[in-house]
């Protein structure tokens, strides 16, 4: 009977260690970044896309650089736990902290703009730095290679882009189709009607600008 | 043989707590982060980017929520600021619910209309409706994803709005956004 205590006993040392292990697993799990959105359908129309973009391009991706936090140092922000003392220092603290993941491409032909570089970064959101991640279903997704279609614009509204050094998709992942080797650009996460264009015929839809 | 017996059930019940312990009971299992309690605080920026005339509308998105038939409330609190209206570009989102989460928890969340788009509390033509929106954006705050499939152009959950604005449509829940919420956080 005694042995049957124990056994009782250390079985329940056993579960408090193993509870006790799942709370602290359940602490330090990492904090992620989710967004969702909501968009007016004017971004499905490509003249509406063109006339808010700086630029638009046919291109290839070339590189994709690591993700950075919209930090000056790139890593994770500290809340400071500080009240804000003005409207201004209340905006900056207010600044969503996103991750973001920046995109070289190479630029083939220029449909819009013939002054953009031949090199461009494209900035995207979303990304993982260490453990952190942000997930943003909404914005455009490259991979390594992929041939691109791309409205293009500098106005950002997460990252500092004062001296025009980056682009971001215009219309976010409405902005980018990828291009086949058969000339059709696509943009598969969309309404069936919107997913697929002849190259030729999106260049046209746009005009000359 | 009765010390065997003591020992094999002992074994079987401490396996059995063991898996309660690491399996939460539930009758479904919703991908991705929910809210560990029941109810969420939403309240107006403090340095008011949220116009005065908003807040009604706001609150009437809040508590057609709270009317679904779920558990689930959501709650104006003074001391809560996440509502807000920010430049997203006028090429960009009409709003945007962002949040942060620890393994399936969230932890923050907010709304934020775009302030270079033109609104409405009325529903007039060519602006963007306050309380359909904010309808819309508090179902992402309970979790509940866009639809664009061309069946599901009436719900509130649908992810696209005209660009002529005066959509009001997304201010009343269908039965789809209501099955939606009573699913992840259970009926009252």
């Amino acid at each position: 009977m005694k042995k049957f205590y124990i056994s009782i006993m250390l079985a329940a040392i056993v579960i408090a260690g193993i509870t006790a292990s799942i709370n602290i697993k359940n602490e330090e799990q990492p904090e992620n970044i989710f967004a969702s959105n909501l968009w007016s359908d004017e971004v499905l129309n490509n003249s509406f896309l063109a006339d808010h973009s700086d630029s638009v391009v046919t291109g290839h991706v070339i590189k994709i650089l690591p993700s950075r936090w919209n930090t000056a140092d790139g890593l994770k922000p500290i809340s400071t736990g500080k009240m804000a003392s003005s409207k201004e220092e209340s905006e900056a603290i207010q600044k969503e902290n996103v991750i973001y993941t920046d995109v070289l491409i190479k630029v083939d032909k220029k449909i819009k703009n013939n002054l953009i570089p031949s090199v461009i970064i494209v900035r995207t959101l979303g990304g993982q730095v260490g453990e952190e991640k942000m997930i943003e279903q909404d914005d455009a997704k490259f991979e390594l290679g992929e041939n691109v279609f791309l409205f293009l614009t500098k106005e950002d509204p997460f990252t500092d882009n004062s001296v025009g050094t980056h682009y971001r998709v215009t219309g976010w992942k409405f902005g980018k189709f990828s291009v086949t080797k058969d000339n059709q650009a696509i943009r598969l996460d969309l309404p069936k009607e919107h997913q697929k264009i002849a190259l030729e015929e999106l260049s046209n839809s746009i005009g000359a600008q | 043989m009765n010390r065997n017996i003591r020992f094999g059930i002992s074994a079987l019940l401490m396996t059995l707590l063991v898996v309660s312990l690491v399996q939460p009971a539930s009758a479904y299992d919703a991908p991705g982060p929910k809210w560990s309690g029941t109810s969420v605080e939403y309240g107006w920026d403090w340095w008011q980017s949220i116009p005065s005339d908003w807040k009604t509308p706001i609150r009437n998105a809040a508590t057609t929520w709270n009317a679904a038939g779920s558990t689930f409330r959501f709650n104006e609190d003074y001391w809560t600021a996440n509502v807000y209206k920010k430049s997203y570009g006028s090429a960009g989102p009409v709003a945007r619910t962002e949040g942060t989460a620890s393994g399936n928890n969230i932890l923050t969340i907010s709304l934020n209309f775009n302030s270079d788009k033109s609104w409405t509390t009325t529903g007039a033509s060519g602006k963007h409706d306050v309380q359909n929106v904010a309808t819309h954006e508090f179902g992402h705050w309970l979790v509940l994803g866009d639809l664009t499939g061309s069946g599901d152009t009436e719900k509130t959950m649908y992810g696209h709005t005209p660009p002529s604005g005066g959509e009001t449509k997304k201010r009343t829940l269908e039965q789809d956004d209501k099955d939606g919420i009573i699913y992840i956080y259970g009926a009252e």
